[in-house]
């Protein structure tokens, strides 16, 4: 007999997740916004908007535009800086009880070095998650996350001083995923998430302006699930480690797909902002699908796709 | 607070691309405050996909019952100019149909007990949050004289002329092509107006494009006259989360700047809380 309550709980490289669905990055504050909508605890894992060295007010606006079901952002990585981060924002959100993943990243190796030390020391964080699809100031603003070598390299400086479990977020921006995930997967990294925004741009014709005062953007939401999905899969092949897979998941089903195409949880972005409870409703309709599917554990259907 | 099922009651032109749409709540919402917003899906499915940003425009009765002697339910208005997709989606709902919104959202207009007058500026479908600012005050059984100078591109925007006449204010139009009202901007007539005024304590309150605030801005400060603002910027969630919608705020002393959202700081500001040079 299938118990009543499906068990949901996954484990990402030591991040305790009770569940495999948490709130992406930059899209769910530092765990403030949603507060009205649901407790932050009933999310498997919460994480947080990137956070940099210093404070940083992000890019001009227009600074989002909508897409055929997506939406571009160029918000630029606006945030309150490390020391605001752990003084004022990560106390209450580790009170609320959720697993906490923090996002960071930097502009040099030494920033992603130093970071990563600050906050896997602080208490209450279960793990961290680096961003890697931002510019290396030092290589002339290519993103480290576009080269297996500079993303391997980079890793591993971060891997030497993390004290708690990193996840590594990968770009889509690249011709082979896959490769990058090999690369980071040898120089430490415990899990992968995937993926971040793809690179786009929306014009408005009339002005013959580009919408974004950024020019480009970051594409999110259902228009990228496909590609996304792909990539989750490409990743689950080549790695050991466990993936996280996010881009376009709106429903249950969504989310289920990723889980079988390899990802051990996933993360909720977009869909957030146009259905506040969207994560909540996903948590719910995973556990109707395996209660429908006499399923036990969450665990026991990742990567169960039939090729 | 949960998206909430609304049923439109009533959605007619009102003027060549404005809408105004009457839209019961199937559940109850909070009390609006005059300035407040709410996020209006438009579609059912994912495209588009984002809700639109929409002002309180004021409260109504939704058509009673015909079996009943009670008074139709509580609903409320939303007044709104046919832009793009999402707008153009509304506007052919009818009544019957359902949406669901989010709202009510942000920081409505401060009451400002100290001014004996106050002046209300609009700037083309600016006038939703002012109309619903006058609705508010009149109900509250506030009696101080208003004042409404309200700036379009033509005449037949400066639409429900009666329910403005029903609040008791006076309506100082002005026109670009000059068919209704001051031929010109709004904005001219905000010196003349505030000389007229001489000493008696004014507050002013403004909604309308980025450079007519600009301007309001700077004529109050000079002045040392209360302003406050209601602000627009492209929103994706309406909440806080996404940092889409921020505006710079006035550096204070020995801080550094930070941004304020619009959509939760907002959309009601302080005009000497926003640093008008940066956009
Ligand atoms: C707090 C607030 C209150 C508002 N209140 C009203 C109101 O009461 N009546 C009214 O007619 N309009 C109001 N607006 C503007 C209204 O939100 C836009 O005109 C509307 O979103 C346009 O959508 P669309 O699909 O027709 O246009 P499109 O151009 O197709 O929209 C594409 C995207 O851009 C966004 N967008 C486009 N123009 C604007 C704009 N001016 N402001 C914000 N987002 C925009 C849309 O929300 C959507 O995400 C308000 C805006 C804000 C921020
Ligand atoms: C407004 C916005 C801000 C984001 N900020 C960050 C960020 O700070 N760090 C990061 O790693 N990813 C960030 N992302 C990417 C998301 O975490 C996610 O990878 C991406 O949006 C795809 O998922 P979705 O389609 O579910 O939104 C952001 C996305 C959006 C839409
Ligand atoms: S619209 Fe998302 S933060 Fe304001």
């Amino acid at each position: 007999m299938p118990s009543l309550s499906p068990n949901l709980e996954v484990n990402i490289a030591g991040v305790a997740m009770k569940n495999p669905v948490a709130a992406a990055s930059g899209t769910c504050g530092y765990g403030d916004v949603y507060a009205e909508f649901y407790h932050p605890a009933e999310l498997g894992a919460l994480v947080t908007k990137g956070i940099s060295l210093e404070p940083r007010l992000g890019n001009p606006t227009p600074r989002m535009a909508e897409t055929p079901a997506g939406m571009l952002n160029s918000i630029g990585l606006e945030n309150v800086g490390l020391k605001v981060f752990l003084n004022e924002k990560l106390p209450p959100l580790c009170d609320s009880g959720v697993t906490v993943v923090v996002n960071f990243f930097g502009n040099t190796e030494d920033e992603y070095a130093w970071l990563a030390e600050t906050l896997s020391s602080a208490t209450g964080v279960a793990g961290l998650e680096a961003n890697i699809s931002c510019p290396n100031v030092k290589a002339g603003g290519i993103e480290f996350g576009t080269r297996p070598e500079v993303a391997g390299k980079l890793v591993e400086r971060i891997k030497a001083v993390c004290g708690k479990p990193l996840w590594v977020k990968l770009s889509p921006n690249v011709t082979d995923i896959a490769a990058v995930a090999k690369a980071v997967e040898q120089a430490g990294a415990d899990a992968i998430s995937a993926i971040n925004t793809l690179k786009g741009m929306a014009i408005d014709l009339d002005e013959r302006k580009p919408v974004l005062a950024n020019v480009t953007g970051g594409l999110s939401g259902p228009a990228i699930k496909p590609v996304a999905l792909r990539m989750v899969y490409e990743i689950a092949q080549a790695v050991k480690v466990p993936v996280v897979g996010v881009g376009g998941i709106t429903t249950a089903k969504d989310a289920l797909e990723f889980i079988v195409a390899g990802a051990s949880a996933i993360q909720v972005g977009t869909a957030s902002f146009v259905n506040p409870r969207a994560p909540i409703q996903i948590i719910n309709g995973i556990k109707n699908w395996m209660r429908e599917n006499s399923l036990e554990r969450v665990q026991d259907i990742i990567g169960t796709l039939k090729v | 607070m949960k998206p909430v099922q609304a049923q439109v009651i009533h959605n007619y032109t009102l003027a060549p691309r404005i809408f105004r749409m009457g839209l019961l709540p199937l559940e109850p919402l909070p009390h609006a405050v005059a300035g407040q917003f709410y996020m209006v899906r438009v579609s059912r499915g994912l495209d588009p996909l984002l809700r639109r940003p929409l002002s309180h425009f004021g409260y109504c009765r939704a058509p009673k019952p015909k079996s009943s002697r009670a008074k139709g339910e509580a609903a409320l208005e939303i007044l709104y100019q046919v832009k793009g997709r999402g707008t153009d989606l509304l506007s052919r709902m009818t009544p019957g149909e359902h949406t669901d919104l989010i709202g009510p959202l942000g920081q409505g207009w401060q009451p400002e007990p100290s001014a004996e007058r106050l002046l209300l500026l609009a700037g083309g479908i600016g006038i939703v949050p002012l109309r619903g600012l006058a609705d508010q005050l009149r109900v509250q059984g506030d009696k101080r004289p208003l004042t409404l100078i309200w700036g379009a591109g033509t005449g037949s925007e400066i639409c429900c002329r009666e329910d403005l006449e029903a609040l008791d204010l006076e309506l100082l139009p002005a026109t670009e092509d000059g068919s209704f009202g001051h031929p010109g901007l709004a904005t001219d007539l905000l010196e003349p107006i505030l000389e007229d005024i001489g000493k008696t304590p004014v507050a002013v309150f403004a909604c309308g494009p980025w450079a007519m605030l600009k301007k309001i801005a700077e004529v109050t400060s000079q002045k040392k006259i209360p302003c406050q603002v209601s602000l627009d910027e492209f929103m994706a969630c309406g909440l806080g989360a996404c940092l889409s919608c921020v505006v710079r705020g006035r550096a204070r002393d020995h801080e550094p700047p930070q941004n304020l959202r619009v959509c939760k700081e907002g959309p009601v500001f302080r005009a000497e809380e926003i640093d008008w040079n940066v956009r």
